[in-house]
């Protein structure tokens, strides 16, 4: 048996209409549908391996058009197959109603003229911003790639109630189908393929023949005249779409199978950085300080102070107001901050089983937002990834390297594997990663996206390899 | 009468509050917490529209001002549903029309004036590699149009649709950017770029450098105020000098130096505006960015241009001023996030000339 689930719009209903005729003549496949009208399914949403909605409204649609069902579990299909949600030729021409391309033989005399670029950008937008596109994005790792069926090209009718579309289909039709096609093809990845009507269906590339709106039908089941619904269709409309979408391929292509890669949001300079002045480093470090009105109000955690220097960096990227300094070593001098800033400083008798246990007591039950690592060394990294861990906060790594030692390059190394592997980015303030660290010989090149190809050039750390 | 050893000083600053010393309003606060550095004209309310120009600071004010719910005319607005960031790099969503960033007064006025038919600019199409732009906003076509028709007749739409913006506006908000300009010799036509930035050729024959001068942007703002109040006598003004320093000079100067300069002339020039004219206000968005009381705070590491947070610093201040909601922050913003990098700024690509 063949199980298909059609999730759509009102489009739905002339499909629903369709299989009507052809259920009897296809024994070895079903069909269910849900279906709830306009742009009311964006808010469906993935639970484990169901869709599901809090919306009453929705739901009751689901349980009419389904036959009792609220829930789609999209373990009870082979297929899904999604209806409308946006996909529509009429795109283009919406655009084209105050817009008009270079390449466009009628080019108006009201609307913007740009170039087709700038067209082909707005008609994608439209496109890409459909409902579909995003529901099918998110049900792909579970079901593989979704079949998108557009919504059908309206009547022809429609000619004659729309300037917009008179000039559309009498001067710019393949241009405007052919921008239309290009928006798919750029949307659709390996994430869906979009389905549209079979051409003996057209009245031109924007339009449907007359005769398959007749008596067309939409969610709502009730019948309309051809002239008052030119975007609905009817039944023998359904039977041919189905047609082409049954001799398509009956199995879904497999998901992705390829993990998301770690993004390696990781900045990384030199210890010449730390002879520099804290406002210079910090002003390295944009990504950092692009959350710094939060962070005013972090707490921050600086362990293995070496240097008042990283105090006063540290302080320059997170304007924080708290800071606590842990394992501070008291020969390296008075830490200088402004009086805004709250210093304490704290040192742990001993490591426990969990030190971070004891990192959070010293604390004193309140939130800790960032943890900064002065040394990353393997001892504290243990702690400290605890209290990441703890407290789902950021973490940005030190390392002092004069000299480096193989030890401290493998402490850089557990840094970074924490923070790819282990730190989810959810887990990190202003959902972004990183860390500081020095010349690392054990280290190849990372990717620095934060950090500008200008920057990198005058970082003498960066270039490092086995 | 002098005042008695035992008496208390007689002195104007004596009864000065405390956003008049130096110390207690700057030195001792947190860069965060200066506070009441603006204190508007007149205030903003939801039902204004306003139209927007300058450079590229204004893009940042017009997006915080459309995220605060105030509507910002847009006369090129793309279609609902149809919005990407990658739509910013043609012009759209920046300023109240396509015209990608005017840097100076003379380019606002000029622009003015040809909109509604009272000057004629030289050179009005430009080439490169067989594709035609238009030389004073050529950013927003990055590839040009097919022909020079085709520029002329954007250009024409282009501008019909300013004028019934600018003449609907409420508020009209100005953000001054630089002094230097590259003038056509004879007919003294101003360009949004040098020649042969982005299309056409430079010959030191037909172009040359002009810093404007105090009286050159004072006078051309008011002849733009005086043009724009004629077909909108109700339209109020809002002056800002935007923080972002020259990214490069074509004077003999240091482009420190010249920077310098150039944003001592404009900020001398708005504060002038606003103490002359009771419907120009003046928002202090270079103050409370550039000098030394942000400490270089809410600069990028090129220190030359803003940093998002900068920003959201400035506006903050600008809506509380107003007394409006800010709506959104940087750490609150969702799938239409402003993104620093949509920012687009045609002088940029000078640099590529470093």
């Amino acid at each position: 048996m063949r199980h298909v689930c059609v999730i759509g719009d009102s489009s739905a209903a002339a499909l629903k209409a369709g299989w009507s005729e052809i259920a009897a003549s296809h024994g070895d496949t079903t069909l269910t549908f849900f279906a709830s009208p306009g742009d009311s399914l964006r808010a469906l949403e993935l639970s484990g391996r169901c869709l599901t909605t809090s919306d009453a409204a929705i739901a009751d649609r689901f349980a009419m058009t389904s036959g009792g069902l609220s829930v789609i579990d999209l373990d009870d299909y082979d297929e899904i197959w999604i209806a409308g949600l946006g996909i529509t030729f009429a795109s283009s021409v919406e655009v084209y109603a105050g817009f008009r391309s270079e390449e466009h033989a009628n080019l108006g005399d009201e609307q913007v003229l740009v170039s087709q670029e700038a067209f082909d950008l707005m008609v994608k937008a439209k496109v890409a911003n459909a409902a579909a596109p995003a529901l099918a994005q998110q049900i792909e790792p579970i079901v593989g790639s979704v079949r998108i069926i557009c919504r059908p090209l309206p009547c022809h009718d429609i000619v004659s109630a729309d300037p917009a579309w008179a000039a559309a289909v009498a001067d710019d039709a393949p241009a405007l189908a052919d921008s239309f096609v290009r928006a798919m093809r750029e949307v659709s990845g390996n994430a869906m393929s979009i389905e549209t009507q079979p051409a003996a269906l057209g009245e031109s590339p924007l339009t449907t023949k007359p005769e398959y709106s007749v008596d067309a039908i939409a969610l709502d089941m009730v019948s309309t005249a051809p002239t008052a619904d030119v975007w609905h269709m009817n039944g023998s409309f359904g039977v041919e779409m189905l047609g082409e979408m049954l001799a398509g391929p009956s199995s879904p292509s497999p998901a992705s199978a390829i993990a998301p890669e770690p993004s390696g949001d990781s900045l990384l300079c030199s210890s010449e950085m730390l002879q520099r002045p804290p406002s210079v480093v910090a002003g390295y470090f944009t990504d950092v300080r692009r959350g710094y009105p939060e962070l005013r109000s972090a707490t921050v955690v600086m362990a293995n102070v070496a240097h008042p220097r990283e105090v006063e960096i540290v302080q320059y990227l997170t304007a924080a107001k708290q800071m606590l300094v842990l394992w501070s070593d008291p020969d390296h001098g008075e830490v200088s901050l402004p009086d805004w800033c709250q210093l304490s400083q704290w040192s742990p008798d001993e490591f426990g089983e969990d030190p971070s246990r004891q990192l959070a007591s010293a604390i004193g039950g309140g939130d800790v937002d960032i943890v900064v690592d002065c040394e990353a060394s393997s001892a504290t990294f243990v702690a400290l990834s605890g209290l990441v861990e703890r407290f789902g906060a950021g973490y940005l790594a030190i390392t002092e390297s004069s000299p480096v030692s193989e030890w401290q390059g493998m402490a850089a190394e557990l840094c970074l594997d924490m923070l790819t592997h282990h730190v989810g980015p959810r887990d990190v303030v202003m959902d972004e990663r990183h860390i500081w660290t020095t010349w690392t010989p054990s280290l190849r090149r990372l990717d620095v996206p934060g950090l500008r190809p200008e920057l990198i050039d005058g970082l003498t750390s960066v270039e490092v390899g086995r | 009468m002098r005042s008695g050893p035992t008496d208390t000083p007689n002195s104007p600053y004596a009864d000065l509050g405390s956003t008049a010393f130096w110390r207690t309003a700057v030195s001792d606060r947190h860069p965060y917490e200066i506070e009441d550095v603006y204190r508007p004209k007149y205030k903003l309310k939801t039902s204004d529209s306003i139209a927007t120009a300058g450079s590229c600071f204004a893009q940042e004010i017009s997006w915080y001002l459309r995220q605060a719910g105030i509507r910002v005319v847009d006369t090129e607005a793309v279609p609902p549903g149809a919005w990407s960031s990658d739509l910013s790099q043609y012009g759209f969503g920046m300023f109240s029309s396509r015209y990608g960033n005017i840097y100076t007064p003379r380019e606002l006025l000029q622009y003015w004036l040809e909109a509604i038919g009272e000057f004629t600019p030289a050179e009005p199409v430009w080439e490169r590699d067989g594709r035609y732009y238009d030389p004073f906003r050529p950013g927003v076509e990055p590839n040009g149009l097919a022909s020079p028709e085709l520029v002329t007749e954007s250009r024409r739409r282009h501008l019909r649709r300013m004028v019934k913006g600018y003449s609907n506006a409420s508020v009209f908000l100005f953000t001054f950017g630089l002094t230097e300009a590259w003038e056509h010799i004879e007919s003294g036509t101003v360009y949004q770029t040098a020649p042969g930035t982005i299309a056409g050729d430079f010959d030191p024959e037909v172009f040359r450098l002009n810093n404007l001068t105090f009286n050159d942007c004072f006078d051309d703002f008011m002849r733009f105020r005086a043009s724009l109040k004629s077909v909108n006598p109700n339209v109020r003004f809002i002056v800002t000098v935007s923080p972002g320093q020259n990214i490069v000079t074509a004077t003999d100067s240091h482009v420190l130096t010249a920077s310098t300069y150039a944003k001592a002339v404009l900020r001398a020039v708005a504060g002038q505006l606003a103490d002359d004219c009771d419907d120009v206000d003046y928002f202090p968005s270079y103050d409370m960015v550039a000098l030394s009381a942000t400490r270089g705070f809410f600069y990028k590491p090129n220190a030359r241009s803003a940093h998002q947070a900068g920003v959201d610093f400035v506006m903050k201040a600008f809506f509380e001023a107003h007394e409006l909601d800010m709506q959104s922050d940087s750490g609150g913003r969702g799938a239409d996030r402003y993104d620093e990098d949509d920012i687009v700024c045609e002088e940029v690509l000078v640099e590529a000339f470093a």
